[in-house]
């Protein structure tokens, strides 16, 4: 084969193997499918439903979903480049909307806010399905 | 009859390591990623665990591969990563086969 060819055939067989890495590193766009969606249901719990009961249920659903997660995140064969940067900054930016829905369920004219519950589930949900569009776009 | 210049031809970039389709592949497969588990990788490129031990091993030996031994639940696991240095060389062994292929639009590793 000429010097040309074989040159042609190695950027091929790269480009195919790096394909094929990305491809099964995609992973985390389920995580972040999985724990976004979550988010329409265990923000209106907690903004909602009050109680001892409703504490002990939401903080025990999320907690068991934390767990499958993490776990499911540990038997994972790959880690995309710069995941830790990317798994950092949708947690944090998750962890910041978290909070600030509870810190405005918590003042006078904002409990059992319908709108909050809304509001903050579109908004705890935003960074983990925008990370999750972003991983599978870049796993395409 | 004129003396080819030392250097000059992209083929003079080219990593004598990388010739090899199979460690090619190594890199290829780790280029996107952090870290892979030897299993993916063999899988990937499609090699017995005996034929990647001994192309890792040499990678590992030029300094490109890093490999980290682990256990997650109780299995042993074995990562393999770029360094830093395997990155830059990855890159530049492209693009002198880009170079050579006469500059054919293929994707770039990030």
């Amino acid at each position: 084969m000429s010097e040309y060819a074989d040159a042609v055939a190695a950027l091929r067989k790269a480009e195919r193997v790096e394909g094929a890495a990305r491809h099964g590193s995609s992973w985390y766009a389920r995580y972040l499918l999985v724990f976004g969606t979550a988010q329409f249901a265990f923000i209106p719990l907690v903004v909602l439903w009050h109680g001892a009961l409703a504490t002990a249920v939401t903080m025990s659903v999320f907690a068991v979903m934390v767990v499958l997660l993490s776990v499911y995140a540990a038997r994972q064969r790959t880690a995309r480049r710069h995941f830790g940067l990317r798994h950092g900054l949708t947690i944090g930016a998750w962890t910041l909307l978290y909070t600030a829905t509870i810190v405005l369920h918590g003042r006078d004219g904002w409990q059992d806010s319908v709108p909050l519950a809304v509001g903050g589930a579109v908004a705890c949900a935003l960074p983990l399905l925008v990370g999750a569009v972003f991983e599978l776009r870049s796993a395409a | 009859m004129t003396e080819q210049k030392a250097g000059a031809h992209p083929r003079h970039a080219l990593a004598p390591l990388l010739s090899s389709p199979v460690r090619l592949s190594v890199v290829a497969a780790l280029a996107p990623l952090d870290k892979a588990e030897f299993g993916f990788v063999r899988d990937l490129v499609e090699v017995s665990d005996s034929v990647l031990s001994k192309q890792v091993a040499a990678l590992e030996e030029a300094g490109w591969v890093t490999v980290t031994k682990g256990r997650i639940e109780r299995r042993p696991r074995t990562w393999l990563a770029l360094t830093k240095e395997g990155r830059e060389v990855y890159g530049r062994h492209l693009d002198a086969l880009r170079a050579i292929a006469g500059g054919q639009a293929l994707d770039t590793p990030t």
